[in-house]
């Protein structure tokens, strides 16, 4: 059996698929949104935390 | 006959536990949203507490309904999965963005607008996939999905757009609310107050019920009339009166501030119901077209998937028995928030 006569006899399956790469698009940017979120909340001295020594080494 | 249908069962005591586990979860949710008054914050973490360490081991009942369709009964699965695209996409989404919304806020660091949108997603989640759950069990039931040489002959939208449907989405929401809500005025033990809030959601989500309940056998009748026919055979009446039984039960025992007896009566009520629309189904898988029989894949397949699911059984019983023992342990230490990593 090819792939082609296997397929769902849905039409319109570009639909469901922009779906799902829209949603883990979205999860993507928002887990690199949380990490980033909770290095700068957790790091003494990450750069553009408040308070944070100006040329701190340690930052990245 | 023996093997299909000791499959069948299989299915269907996999759904039970998925709705008494997983769907307190969906439930849980359903009252983050709603939380309101003094406490709002307070009930939101004893949801989390309660939802806390098992929140995805829940899935594997959902996993197992699944695995055991496509293996034992691959023409229901192809059916089901093409004739329910729609919505069964729908509740993927749901499930991915509830679980991914539920975890993101857990881990967060700060309380803020973006943590609050979090828990709007996580909440609107809860919501609408239970009804879409309950839509698409309907929609099984209302014989309007039909096969034609092994294929869908209805359409993308038969079913599930009925109004039979709708109503069982709707009585999925309202049985998962009363239940999330039963639980948790157990899991709330020594703090009186939010027990009080609980019981209140619970006593108000279980007379919503009522009405649903009438509302979807009323609609059964024109919109899904071989399951309601089943509905006069010898075991209805009885399976209606325990059902009964537990559900007043279950408002009488909230009523009284028993709360260990409303868990067991509400846990009763969701197993009844859940095997009333089983016995009304059997022994169609997709009404009127699909049953257990017509559907099995080979013998040595469902030897093997029976012997497997027995192993199976044997691991995961005391697996899941274990998890829960240690979560309802924590359970009597007080809960700290963000005590946990």
């Amino acid at each position: 059996m090819r792939t082609a006569d296997a397929v769902t006899p849905m039409s319109g399956l570009v639909v469901p698929f922009v779906t799902f790469t829209a949603v883990y698009v979205f999860l993507s940017v928002i887990l690199v949104y949380v990490l980033r979120r909770q290095f700068l909340e957790t790091h003494p001295n990450a750069p553009g935390r408040s308070g944070a020594a100006p040329g701190a080494s340690r930052g990245g | 006959m023996a093997v299909e249908l000791t499959l069948g069962a299989a299915i269907l005591v996999a759904l039970v536990l998925y709705a008494l586990s997983g769907g307190a979860d969906y439930g849980g949710g359903m009252w983050d949203l709603l939380a309101l008054g003094p406490r709002a914050q307070r009930q939101r973490e004893a949801i989390e507490h309660a939802i806390g360490p098992i929140w995805e081991a829940n899935h594997v009942w959902l996993i197992l309904v699944i695995v055991v369709l496509f293996t034992g009964f691959p023409t229901a699965f192809a059916v089901i999965m093409t004739a329910l695209h729609i919505p069964m996409t729908a509740i993927l989404v749901g499930i991915v963005l509830r679980g991914s919304a539920f975890v993101f806020r857990r881990y967060d660091v700060r309380d803020d607008a973006v943590h609050r949108r979090r828990s709007t997603l996580f909440g609107a989640a809860s919501f609408f996939t239970p009804f879409l759950l309950g839509v698409c069990l309907g929609a099984l039931a209302s014989g309007e999905i039909r096969v034609a040489g092994g294929r869908v002959s209805s359409g993308f939208l038969a079913g599930w757009t009925g109004p039979f449907a709708v109503a069982c989405g709707l009585f999925a929401q309202g049985l998962f609310a009363f239940l999330a809500a039963t639980y948790l005025t157990v899991d709330t033990e020594g703090e009186p107050d939010l027990q009080e809030d609980f019981r209140k959601r619970a006593l108000a989500s279980g007379l919503f019920l009522a009405p649903v309940a009438a509302l979807t056998f009323l609609l059964a009748r024109p919109w899904a009339p071989q399951i309601f026919a089943r509905l006069t055979s010898w075991w209805a009446p009885l399976l209606l009166a325990v059902t009964s039984v537990c559900a007043v039960g279950a408002l009488a025992a909230l009523w009284a501030r028993r709360f260990q007896w409303a868990r067991v009566a509400a846990v009763g009520q969701v197993t009844c119901i859940l095997v009333g629309w089983g016995l009304a189904q059997y022994p169609h898988v997709v009404a009127p077209d699909l049953t257990l029989t017509n559907t099995a894949t080979v013998p040595s397949t469902l030897y093997a998937l029976r012997s497997a699911l027995a192993v199976g059984a044997v691991v995961l019983f005391p697996a899941f028995s274990y998890l829960l023992y240690v979560f309802k342990r924590r359970q009597t230490l007080p809960p700290k928030r963000g005590a946990s990593v």
